[in-house]
């Protein structure tokens, strides 16, 4: 079955790969020099760093200013990658070395973390761990060898303070897909939906603090009916690929007249290929999950929240031959349980050691935003527990604050094992949401060693304290 | 409002006395989301006060006001709001005062202004028998700003008579002042000023001004619940000396999700 690559408001790489002798010999040497250094980076330890002179990369991303266009009339003028939101689509081979260039055109550092991938810390995007910025008006070479395969996605790593122009606020994210080398095919076309919040501002909460809320959203960088609809035909398997790269917001998504057939979670396999009517996804999470295009009609891809879809979140589905005004999801049920994609029997696991995190906040008035704690303390004065190779950890996220926190651990991935009150296994994410008021615990076999930074994704809580520093013993 | 503030219904030197003490409130630029409705009741008890009738209107003097306020918001920018006045003393029984409306627009948040601005108008009537002038208009503009756990919040009221004795003495000058702190999460504490200066054409003196000043607090113990209580003290001639106030408050958003 011949498959159709669709890549609606993100258009595939202008760099793409460029294979030619120079770059082979170039990345053979890196990969030597990987080999000799024990690790999957290229340079480090007595390597001379390569220049840009030395490897064509594969990628070339370009950080700049930038005024994109939402939508009629809805200008935003933020920080993106290569001038397009939401950055370039990626596609790397599972396993195969690869090197991004990175230009930083602004002036002030950046970072570029590359969510997902099981990279080593120098080159993971992440101040806190060690890698090191992009400076002002810099430029680098970033090589690694991309694992596990599935889908991912990178973004700056800055920290964005009371600013609402900084960190992930700006258009700075885009997909990263590693294709396996046996990939199944399993679907007729393929489409990636990135889900994004704009022109924030802060505004008193229910819960009596200060928090960010939005004045526009859009899927793929475009409001609702701004952008070209995805065009399918009766019949076909349609892969999508959703990426919550909302700062702060949590989202849901629905397809009216069709459900969704979950394949994976941040990039892993799920146990049970589970059939939902509505998506949920926390910022930085992502689903794979296929739908069965057998309703014909057009229709709108979107927000089921009513608020958010009049601000824009929503992509119009249009089947082939088929016209007239768009048909809104009716109200699915916005109830989600990780445990409904796991294993029918929950496997049992013995860990070998258990590391309690407790998630707390402290009012600094209503004028002001929380100041966010793992067991009594904010980051830096953040504990750093200890992870030993090949041990399997128990990760206790104890969330006894009012919100809720989309929890992300970098450069490793943790299998949920327990979710509402009961025990589970057979989805394994790098980012959960630990609801307010309850508990998940999550195992984590840590396989790669290094700095591991912990925190929320949520841009004001991790900026507020809300980040931990695992350290190998 | 005329009837918001404790010198409201003083419209100049020679009503001074005709204190209304019906909704006792600084009001906040914020309005009330889409879709929901505020309820709020506003108890006020004047402990020491007018204990004559003057001109026909009745004294305050331990006069219990209950106010029931319903509004209603719009968009992330307007709301409506009614009032319904009633007053309980001696002699008197419990006995309706009157009606007002309330229109008010707000600043959007999403414009992302260092303050929060917004506008109100009411127009009402209220009977001669608590109040010489039977109908009159009220323009507020509203400034605030929280900033940590401080908050501000300024409301200088402009009052127009439209039918009554002080019909042709044109605008009154009626400011509300508020500043609080938050103590906890929950409890926040401040003092609220409130005072009518009479015609901008002619200030009145200290003297016959009215001015009151209430510490009072507030608790924020649910997102759709207000509660705030206050004892005020009245320091010139022309103001009740003593008023007890609170102000209960329940939002119904019916049904509607948080976005």
């Amino acid at each position: 079955m011949s498959k159709t690559v669709e890549t609606q408001g993100l258009p595939e790489a202008g760099f793409g790969p460029r294979w030619n002798r120079r770059r082979f010999a170039a990345g053979a040497a890196l990969a030597a020099g990987s080999a000799l250094a024990g690790a999957q980076t290229g340079w480090g330890l007595g390597l001379r760093a390569p220049t840009v002179a030395d490897v064509a990369p594969d990628y070339t991303l370009e950080i700049g200013e930038v005024e994109w266009e939402l939508g009629p009339r809805k200008k935003v003028k933020t920080v993106a990658y290569n001038g397009q939101i939401p950055g370039k689509l990626l596609r790397l081979k599972e396993g195969t070395p690869a090197t991004i260039e990175i230009v930083n055109r602004l002036d002030r550092e950046e970072i570029v973390h590359w969510h997902g991938l099981w990279i080593p810390v120098d080159v993971d995007g992440s101040m806190e761990e060690g890698s090191p910025m992009i400076t002002a008006g810099g430029r680098t070479l970033i090589h690694y060898t991309p694992r596990p395969m599935g889908l991912h996605w990178y973004h700056t790593h800055a920290m964005a303070g009371r600013s609402l122009n900084r960190g992930l606020f700006t258009g700075q994210s885009g997909v990263l897909l590693v294709e396996a080398r046996n990939e199944p095919g399993r679907y007729d076309r393929e489409q990636f939906v990135v889900l994004q919040d704009w022109e924030p501002f802060y505004a008193a909460s229910d819960d009596g603090s200060l928090m960010v809320h939005y004045a526009a959203a859009s899927i793929n960088g475009k409001m609702m009916g701004a952008g070209e609809p995805v065009r399918v035909k009766e019949g076909e398997r349609l892969l999508l690929h959703v990426l919550n790269a909302s700062a702060t917001e949590t989202h849901w998504l629905a397809l009216g007249g069709h459900e969704f057939t979950v394949m994976s979670m941040d990039g892993s396999p799920v146990a049970t290929e589970a059939r939902v009517k509505a998506l949920r996804l926390g910022p930085a999470e992502r689903i794979t999950a296929v739908v069965e295009m057998n309703a014909p009609g057009v229709w709108v891809l979107g927000e089921p929240r009513k608020g958010f879809r009049k601000a824009g979140m929503g992509a119009v589905v249009e089947y082939a031959n088929r016209t007239g005004k768009p048909q809104e999801p009716a109200a699915p049920p916005l109830t989600w349980d990780y445990r409904a994609f796991g294993h029918a029997k929950p496997v049992s696991y013995t860990p070998d050691a258990t590391i309690p995190l407790v998630f707390t906040s402290r009012f600094k008035g209503h004028g002001a935003l929380d100041q966010w704690m793992i067991n009594g303390k904010s980051y830096p004065q953040t504990e750093t527990p200890v992870l030993r190779e090949g041990l399997r950890h128990r990760l206790v996220f104890d969330n006894r604050s009012m919100d809720d926190h989309p929890v992300h651990i970098h450069r490793h991935n943790f299998e949920l094992v327990l979710v509402q009150g009961a025990r589970m296994s057979g989805v394994r994410k790098d980012v959960v949401i630990v609801e307010a008021g309850t508990r998940v615990e999550a195992d984590l076999v840590a396989n790669n060693p290094g700095n591991t930074l912990f925190h929320c994704h949520q841009q004001d809580h991790m900026d507020a304290g809300f980040m931990m520093l695992f350290h190998y013993a | 409002m005329i009837l918001a503030a404790v010198g409201a219904l003083c419209l100049a030197v020679p009503a001074l006395h005709a204190q209304g003490n019906y909704e006792i409130q600084v009001y906040g630029a914020e309005t009330v989301p889409p879709g929901s409705t505020m309820v709020e009741v506003h108890s006020n008890f004047t402990a020491d006060g007018e204990r004559k009738t003057i001109g026909g209107v009745a004294p305050t003097y331990h006069a219990e006001h209950e106010t029931l306020e319903l509004t209603q918001g719009i968009n992330d920018w307007a709301e409506v709001g009614f009032y319904v006045f009633t007053s309980e003393q001696s002699g008197l029984g419990t006995q309706w005062v009157g009606d007002h409306l309330r229109p008010r627009v707000r600043v959007p948040e999403k414009w992302r202004w260092p303050v929060g601005v917004s506008l109100s108008t009411e127009i009402g009537y209220q009977r001669a028998a608590f109040y010489a002038d039977t109908w009159t208009w009220e323009i507020r503009p509203i400034v605030d700003k929280q900033s940590g756990r401080w908050y501000f919040a300024v409301n200088p009221a402009l009052e127009r008579t439209f039918h009554g004795p002080d019909v042709k003495l044109g605008l009154d000058l009626a400011p509300a002042v508020k500043v609080s702190y938050d103590f906890t999460k929950k409890v926040t504490g401040g003092v609220e000023y409130y005072a009518d200066y009479g015609s901008i054409r002619s200030i009145a003196s200290l003297h016959d001004q009215q001015q009151q000043i209430f510490p009072a607090i507030d608790l924020n113990l649910s997102p759709k619940w207000e509660f705030n209580f206050g004892v005020g003290v009245g320091p010139t001639a022309a103001t009740d000396r003593w008023i007890v106030k609170a102000i209960v408050g329940r939002r119904f958003d019916w049904g509607r999700t948080k976005n």
